[in-house]
């Protein structure tokens, strides 16, 4: 019994307050509410323990008196009679004693309010109207003095004995079977504006959401039409809110099977409908939203399962797994209050603020007073909406009910929720994005001009090693025409096999002048990806700038391939070139990972680069001349703007080479040497970078992209700086150029968890849509489509996908559309939200990885049977003050043999650039299912235990050193153990996790410990004995004084 | 006694004395009339099966079939006779 469990709690009392506006007499009162008790077996019931045993029954000793109360002197009786009730409904019934109480109160001579509160196991809705009509018949009597002879109510007892013969019937089991089976399938849980139901009593507010007249008589009216008219009024006005209801929770929590529970009267004689007392029974609307579903539609199922719910709900059959089964409870309320003595009376109907446990929001439709007006009562659980989602819950139901008034007909997904000025500002003036740009141009007509302006600025730097724009313009037109006697020419492909080095950049002008596209290929790719990179798009060359990575490329395939070297002399062929490529003809290959394991090449054309350069130039610079760093692997497209914006404005790219610097350090040194004004990272490389800022001068705008911004994270970099900078953050897939918005940020605005994404650029637009295509209100979950010149042709031979990712713009006459897959909802500042991803894509350090893809991949390795990638959070980390969180590729797999995890990632390795290698992997003897026969994914273990425990020895650390260090590492990589002999990369260890072991060991032994050491044999023996020889060096070079006051202050 | 005649009564009996209205005629509407509640019809649904030996899906208590008495006299024929 709830009331047990929670003693303090009023949850189960209902309140009303009927507010009657004329005279009343409180001795008549008092005598004729006492009669009414007296009359009532139910009110008089309380519960005591019997042989320990708690026993309901009616007290004869219970009488019903009224408290008299009277504000009529007060300066404010109202507002005294507020302060009164607020903390009367609080107040908690003695179940032994008494389970009700009765004020009556004056606010004036002509303004009386009858207070009754009632616990929920001796009334129901119906017993409270009788209740009320009987108190108003016996007051009139009272006043006539004609107050005598019994009650002539039915009494609840004969309802008990009824219903424990009931209990025996065939139609009574055959019901309970029923729900039983009902009651079995497994509905996903609804969540609404992406919070969870709580699973304990919580606090709720009652909104009371006023229909209006005009509404409430057009509802009427519909009510009567085919779908929802039932054989009575109040049965079709039922069929037609929980359509109403269905369609809310169906548009809102954007799931298909709804389950709303509701009250029936459970009276099942006309007897019994005088009879006060709790029938009340609560069955389950199983609600199973089909595709092109209309409100017609959805209403004649509803109504089919409203009349299988009647048959179903018998006195006595509600469970409480009944009761826990849905999330939202519609209560269609028809009891009325009616006049008092002949004086009008209005129903307030009290919340005591208290909530029952998994359980969202109830909608409770009144009209006690009979004024022809429906109130919407919306009890909403207070943890799961705030004021933003009361509002929003409010304002959307009222949204589909002046759909549905406004036709009836229409499809259930035809019409977006938001409001007439939310569209406004959300769809319309948020995508105001329109701006001319060079559109008959090429990023090569740019470069020209830039060309021509500054000839001997310095181009690009690498080391000691510089070049001009005039010796690139030349060097590059002079390779085109090379490429071009090849065969290069628009719609060809050339790949761009090449270290970050000035030959790359002289590649990609030579591949673009020639007309071709290029595909760029990191030299860190393994065989199979580089040949399908190169086959795929059919390049008819490959172009490399060094001796090792031409004899590489050889090796896979039979185009040829040329050596670029920016020392070596060129035939200086600076004639016009024959096949310049036109705005709409391919630019370049971005391949990303695939779900099938097979990458895809996006293909993007001169138009889309155009378009974007033209707005980062607005955008990015504000009117400056910037030096940007070549920093990373330019075979994702991060380094577009670095590649293209700089040449076009004159300024200069610093060009940090994987040639010339380890995985990870190359975002150090840009700040090391402070030589560049824009720097692009993403956060997982922010973190790391953290403490190499304050000593810089010169960087002034710090670019976020690839992964979600928190808000901690970007503060701590600003605070870092110590100085003014511009902190940016962006987003956008590649399918549309690198990136579609913007954000300045701004600490003091940017105060939610995550920086906002801000707001789409030159010609781009932004919608956020459901899966009817229809724009989100605020707080629903939708998906980002991207709409804008610069879309993607789409993906090379991938007709299927294409057609389901690059999509007409139905906003927009002849634009294209890409749909991302991200997830997201508008929040009540108009910015966008992230919400994950919808299929199982992930980002890991800004790279984006399909884990189906992964899985197949895994799925080809011989011994494998089932095999399963998922993305764990490492938040248990030494790190987690780097505000930014930990995530790991994890593998599980079953196997007959016993594997070596060196030997899958050896495998691996071959197949998947390393950014995607997993941290984890972990054998299983059985993949845990679910009971569908699917892998449960919930149900796989941690993954560094099982790893360890199974499959490596541990080497257990000797000295202090090496037992600091395996602490370290323990913590940084989540593992419960490690060996001293392990490799840090294969025990889950990562570049930027390697850079941040390196820093804790600097500050923690007060040394700069050489960071290819660390590269070079990264276990924790050789690391120790690195620190060991650093920390003697340095004693070595002190004197003995120093030591000595060293070995002092060591002893203090 | 016809079905007309027999669920006339029925009707007349259940749910007429209880509302304090004379009579019904075979093409009354019975929703527009006010006179059968959700209570009712279930009680109506259950006589009709006990009495005619039927069964009655929660798909087939549509107004279409329980909009008058002439519409209820009907639908049970169909069932009787399919």
């Amino acid at each position: 019994m709830g009331q047990q469990i929670n003693p303090n709690l009023p949850l189960y009392n209902m309140i009303h307050a009927y507010r009657i506006m004329g005279e009343i007499d409180p001795v008549y009162f008092d005598q004729a509410f006492q009669k009414v008790v007296e009359g009532s077996d139910a009110l008089r019931t309380v519960i005591r323990l019997e042989k320990d045993e708690p026993r309901q029954f009616a007290d004869p000793e219970v009488k019903g008196t009224t408290g008299l109360l009277d504000f009529s002197a007060e300066p404010d009786p109202l507002a005294a009679y507020d302060d009164w009730i607020a903390k009367q409904k609080q107040s908690v019934f003695n179940l032994e004693k008494q389970m009700f109480e009765s004020f009556l109160i004056k606010i004036q001579p002509d303004y009386w309010i009858w207070y009754l509160s009632q616990h929920h196991i001796i009334t129901d809705a119906i017993a409270t109207g009788l209740v009320y009509q009987a108190t108003a018949e016996a007051y009139a009597l009272a006043v006539q003095n004609n107050l005598d002879g019994p009650p002539t109510l039915p009494q609840f007892v004969d309802f008990v004995e009824w219903e424990l013969n009931h209990k025996q019937t065939d139609r009574y089991k055959q019901a309970l079977a029923h729900w039983e089976e009902k009651l079995e399938k497994e509905v996903p849980e609804t969540q609404f504006y992406g919070k969870h139901v709580p699973e304990t009593i919580g606090r709720a507010n009652r909104n009371p959401v006023k229909l209006g007249m005009e509404r409430s008589n057009r509802l009427r009216e519909i009510a009567m039409e085919d779908g929802f008219a039932a054989l009575s009024l109040d049965m079709s006005l039922f069929t037609l809110f929980a359509t109403l209801l269905a369609t809310t929770i169906h548009r809102v929590a954007g799931e298909d099977n709804i389950r709303i529970g509701t009250p029936y009267h459970g009276r099942p004689s006309a007897a019994f409908k005088k009879t006060i007392g709790v029938f009340i029974e609560v069955g389950v609307l199983q609600i199973d939203i089909e595709e092109n579903d209309t409100f017609v539609s959805l209403g004649e199922r509803i109504l089919e399962e409203t009349f299988s719910n009647m048959m179903q709900v018998q006195p006595g059959i509600s469970t409480p797994k009944m009761n826990q089964s849905f999330p939202v409870m519609l209560n269609f309320i028809n009891g009325i209050s009616g006049g008092f003595a002949g004086h009008s009376v209005s129903t307030d109907w009290i919340h005591t603020g208290h909530f029952e446990a998994n359980q969202a929001f109830r909608m409770q439709v009144t009209d006690f007073d009979q004024t022809g007006e429906f109130t919407c009562n919306f009890d909403l659980s207070a943890e799961l909406f705030g004021p933003n989602e009361t509002e929003w819950i409010k304002e959307q139901f009222l949204a589909v009910v002046d759909t549905l008034i406004a036709d009836h007909t229409q499809a259930i997904g035809g019409f977006s929720l938001m409001s007439p000025s939310q569209h406004q500002t959300l769809f319309i003036d948020f995508n105001a994005t329109d701006h001319p740009y060079p559109k008959e141009k090429t990023v090569i007509d740019l470069f020209k001009e830039q060309v021509g302006k500054t000839p001997d600025n310095i181009a690009a730097v690498r080391g000691q090693d510089t070049i001009s724009y005039r010796e690139l313009d030349e060097r590059s037109t002079d390779l085109a025409h090379q490429l071009v006697k090849m065969g290069a020419a628009p719609e060809k492909t050339v790949a761009l096999f090449m270290h970050r080095s000035i030959e790359a950049l002289i590649g990609i002008w030579g591949v673009l002048k020639s007309g071709a596209a290029y595909v760029p290929i990191d030299t860190s790719f393994p065989a199979d990806r580089r040949l399908a990179m190169i086959t795929e798009p059919k390049a008819i060359c490959v172009l490399s700038n060094t001796a090792e990575l031409q004899a590489t490329v050889e090796a896979d395939v039979d185009v040829p391939v040329l050596l670029i070297d920016r020392h070596g002399d060129y035939a200086q062929d600076l004639g016009t070139l024959p096949t310049p490529p036109a705005p709409d003809n391919l630019a370049y290959i971005i391949f990303t990972s695939g779900s099938t394991g097979r990458p895809k090449g996006t293909l993007l054309t001169h138009q889309g680069l155009m378009n974007h350069i033209w707005w980062c130039k607005d955008a990015y610079l504000q009117g400056e001349v910037m030096d940007f760093p070549f920093n990373a692997s330019f075979s994702f497209d991060s380094m577009i703007a670095t590649l293209f914006l700089t040449p076009i404005t004159g300024g200069k790219i610093q060009i940090y080479s994987e040639a010339d610097y380890a995985r990870g350090l190359e975002a150090v040194a840009i700040f090391q040497e402070d030589a560049v004004d824009f720097v692009k990272l993403t956060p997982s490389h922010m973190s790391l970078i953290a403490d190499h800022v304050s000593g810089t001068e010169r960087i002034k705008v710090l670019y976020s992209g690839g992964e979600e911004l928190k808000t901690s994270l970007a503060t701590r970099m600003k605070e870092k700086f110590g100085r003014e900078i511009r902190l940016t953050n962006a987003y956008g897939p590649t399918e549309v150029v690198v990136a579609c918005t913007l954000h300045e940020f701004d600490p003091e605005k940017d105060t939610g968890q995550a920086v906002p994404i801000g707001r789409p650029g030159y010609n781009m637009r932004l919608y956020l849509l459901d899966k009817y295509r229809q724009p989100v209100p605020p707080g629903v979950e939708g998906e980002l489509y991207v709409s804008s010149d610069g879309v993607a042709r789409g993906y090379l031979n991938r007709p299927e996908l294409n057609a389901e990712r690059f999509l007409d713009d139905p906003f927009r006459a002849g634009a294209r559309m890409y749909k991302s897959g991200d997830m997201a909802r508008w929040n009540e500042k108009g910015e966008i939200i992230f919400a994950g991803r919808k299929d199982n894509q992930v980002k890991i350090r800004g790279v984006r990885i399909e884990l189906s893809g992964l899985e197949t991949i895994l799925q080809k390795h011989p011994d494998i049977n089932l095999v399963v990638v998922d993305v764990i959070t490492v938040t248990d980390s030494a790190f987690k003050d780097l505000d930014h969180d930990k995530k790991h590729l994890s593998v599980w797999y079953t196997s007959a043999k016993k594997l070596e995890t060196a030997d899958l990632r050896t495998w691996l390795a071959d197949q998947i650039p390393d950014l995607m290698m997993p941290s984890f992997f972990t054998q299983l003897d059985e993949m845990p299912l679910t009971t569908s026969k699917k892998i449960n994914r919930i149900a796989l273990p941690e993954p560094a235990k099982s790893e360890f425990d199974a499959n490596q020895a541990v080497e257990e650390p000797a000295s202090d050193l090496e037992i600091q260090l395996a602490e370290a590492w323990k913590s940084n990589l989540n593992l419960p153990k490690i060996g001293i002999n392990h490799n840090f990369f294969e025990i889950g260890g990562d570049s930027i996790l390697a850079i941040q072991a390196i820093m804790q060991i600097n500050r923690e032994y007060d040394i700069e410990f050489p960071i290819p050491r660390f590269f070079d044999s990264p276990t924790i023996q050789d690391i120790a004995l690195v620190i060991e020889e650093i920390l003697l060096e340095e004693i070595d070079s002190m004197d003995e004084e120093e030591i000595m006051r060293l070995l002092s202050e060591e002893s203090n | 006694m016809t079905n007309l005649e027999s669920i006339s009564e029925y009707i007349t009996a259940t749910f007429l004395i209880d509302n304090g209205q004379d009579s019904i005629e075979p093409d009354d509407n019975l929703l527009l009339s006010g006179l059968i509640d959700s209570l009712g019809v279930m009680q109506l649904v259950a006589h009709l099966q006990a009495e005619n030996g039927i069964k009655i899906e929660p798909r087939e208590v549509t107004l279409k079939n329980f909009k008058t008495i002439n519409s209820i006299v009907g639908f049970v024929e169909t069932k009787i006779s399919g």
